[in-house]
């Protein structure tokens, strides 16, 4: 009887074996590292096949799936990463973009109030005509 | 009205060191990203040349530092289990190890990298081939980088300075060809 519960036990205890959707969910993640942008999950190469199985050892003996992404780096580097880490001169990739476009906007922005400027200056700098002066004059005296 | 003239001057002035920075900015960061995406490019050590050296943690415990292997010839060999033309090669490095290993001759240093292979299928072929020389993994593709290995199996041989002697890509043929190669530099230094 005793020996019949703790074998329950040790059954109940392992975790389910990983299936081929677990496995793939993160070697989607993942990067062959002797490809050029082929993610693990669709790369048809026996290397391939030999990472999703070592995967599928790592999801049965309870790695997360950033341990096994960290074990990936550390073994291939970040070459197997979708995006690249931010750490280095990596974070130029990430800041690169959004301040060019930032500055292109304000360069855009700028101009339009130089141009904008510039027709009121116009407006200003307009010599006061005495006889236009005098119509506007008997305009209003007419209302 | 001289001075309403002169403002939209001083204006157009600002604005172009403003822009003359911006400019400078954005050229700065394009500089940073192509440093950036060609920092992994190194150029391919040529024969003559001393690669950078390195650090191998072997699946048997022992860290080898190719510093220290100064005095000897060293012959890198890059494999990988999933390579279908590394494994007859395997045997012939086994029996060329053990050639330089009957002879007492102690001054010849073989280092098998795995390149871009998992832990426990290395072990497997280590051990299918029978390959006693050191061997470990080539953690980050550290030290495929230097050697800008591309493909496996490549072969590379140091002379005793630590100067690249020779270079083989693809598989040796046969045991006299390990043997001529590595007797070569033992000789001369460069093949």
């Amino acid at each position: 009887m005793l020996t019949v519960l703790l074998s329950d036990k040790v059954v109940q205890a392992q975790p389910p074996a990983p299936s081929d959707d677990d496995v793939n969910q993160i070697a989607s993640q993942l990067f062959c590292p002797i490809c050029e942008n082929m993610p693990l999950d669709i790369c048809p190469i026996e290397a391939c096949q030999q990472w999703r199985e070592l995967i599928r050892d790592q999801l049965s003996e309870g790695w997360t799936e950033a341990e096994i992404a960290e074990y990936f780096v550390t073994q291939y580097g970040d070459r197997v990463l979708g995006e690249p880490p931010l750490r280095g001169l990596n974070w130029v990739l990430y800041l690169a973009p959004p301040i060019v476009v930032l500055l292109g906007v304000a360069l855009g922005l700028s101009k339009m109030k130089r141009s904008s400027q510039g027709g009121s200056n116009l407006e200003v700098e307009q010599p006061s005509d005495p006889y236009l002066e005098q119509v506007e004059q008997d305009l209003r005296n007419l209302d | 009205m001289s001075e309403a003239n002169s403002q939209p001057s001083k204006k157009k002035k600002g604005l172009n060191i403003w822009a003359a920075s911006a400019f400078a900015g954005v050229l700065v960061l394009l500089v940073l990203v192509g440093a950036r995406l060609f920092q992994n490019e190194t150029s391919p050590v040529r024969l003559g040349e001393k690669p950078e050296d390195f650090s191998l943690a072997s699946y048997s415990g022992e860290v080898i530092d190719t510093i220290n292997l100064r005095g000897k010839v060293v012959l890198i060999n890059f494999w990988a289990s999933w390579c279908t033309t590394c494994d007859e090669e395997a045997l012939l490095l086994e029996e060329a190890w053990q050639v330089y290993q009957t002879d007492g001759f102690d001054q010849v240093v073989f280092l098998g990298i795995a390149y871009m292979d998992t832990e426990p299928a290395s072990w497997a072929y280590l051990a299918e081939y029978g390959v006693t020389f050191p061997n470990g993994p080539d953690l980050r593709g550290a030290i495929s980088k230097i050697y800008q290995v591309k493909s496996v199996p490549e072969t590379f041989i140091l002379n005793t300075e630590g100067r690249l002697g020779y270079r083989k890509i693809g598989s040796f043929a046969s045991l006299e060809e390990i043997l001529a190669a590595v007797d070569s530099i033992i000789a001369t230094g460069i093949e």
